[in-house]
């Protein structure tokens, strides 16, 4: 973490579609495998990586305030979606965000922010 | 007692009593009652009617006992059960070895199809103060008081 960046909370990934996801933040080295929920009757965030942390301004693999670079790459088709993910300056430290994945068709995934469980942003991906 | 419980892996998530006799349920702890249970904080629970349609009943099955954890909630009302079953969790996972505790939880709606599914909460109250029970038409969604996803399980 670079100097005079800190951490503010963390940011959970839930991928509720039933394609397995890679997630790159930020153009970071790693490249997290996010659980496709929908292929199980249960799940647990035992099945879910440590989460992400959310900083006070974006570095490579952490989410930080401001405008973020979010590289989605579906299992299914390998073709790598890049999306903004704007955090507004009203989350502050202490806050917990939440990224779903979702799907909206056969043809798109829906991705959205959550702030302590209110929505703060989301955008329509194409697969 | 220790070992009636593990016996008969009787237990009770609340503090009310319960009439036990031959053939009949005994209970044999409240979590109350196990000292290790008193110094652990147990999050609140709400559950969220998150269909158009009214629930009629949230059930849970411990033992072969079927427990009414609340009755009716109407359609997107969140409500507070009357029995907080995290207290089955907690308690269980005292008594028994066994880290994966899945109870068969019934929800019933109004003139609609219900569901049982097996909810494992083992994890889910992890870090958590609050959980709130999320009921669709099909399964159930628990997030913490942060939004974190704690648990999910749902009906195909």
């Amino acid at each position: 973490m670079q100097q005079g960046n800190i951490v503010l909370g963390n940011v959970y990934v839930f991928n509720a579609t039933a394609t397995q996801i890679y997630l790159t933040v930020n153009n970071g080295p790693d490249r997290l495998p996010i659980f496709p929920a929908a292929t199980v009757s249960t799940w647990l965030p035992g099945t879910l990586r440590v989460p992400l942390q959310l900083c006070a301004f974006p570095e490579p693999s952490l989410f930080g305030i401001g405008e973020n670079n979010a590289a989605i790459t579906p299992a299914s088709s390998g073709q790598i979606v890049n999306t903004p993910i704007v955090i507004p300056t009203s989350v502050g430290k202490g806050d917990a965000l939440q990224l779903y994945f979702a799907t909206k068709s056969t043809q798109e995934n829906v991705w959205f922010m959550l702030c302590n469980g209110k929505p703060i942003a989301g955008d329509v991906i194409m697969n | 007692m220790t070992d009636e419980i593990h016996s008969r892996g009787l237990l009770n998530a609340t503090s009310m009593s319960t009439s036990g006799g031959t053939g009949s349920v005994a209970i044999a702890a409240r979590p109350e009652d196990i000292p290790e249970f008193q110094s652990r904080s147990m999050p609140d629970i709400q559950m969220a009617n998150a269909t158009p349609f009214s629930i009629t009943s949230v059930e849970v099955e411990v033992n072969g006992t079927q427990m009414q954890l609340i009755g009716e909630i109407p359609p997107m009302v969140k409500a507070t059960p009357d029995i907080n079953m995290l207290g089955l969790y907690c308690a269980d996972q005292y008594v028994n070895v066994s880290s994966v505790i899945a109870y068969p939880v019934s929800v019933s709606f109004e003139g609609h199809k219900g569901f049982t599914l097996g909810l494992n909460l083992s994890t889910a109250t992890d870090g958590s103060n609050h959980l709130i029970f999320y009921i669709y038409r099909r399964g159930i969604f628990v997030a913490n008081e942060l939004g974190d996803p704690r648990a999910m399980a749902w009906v195909s």
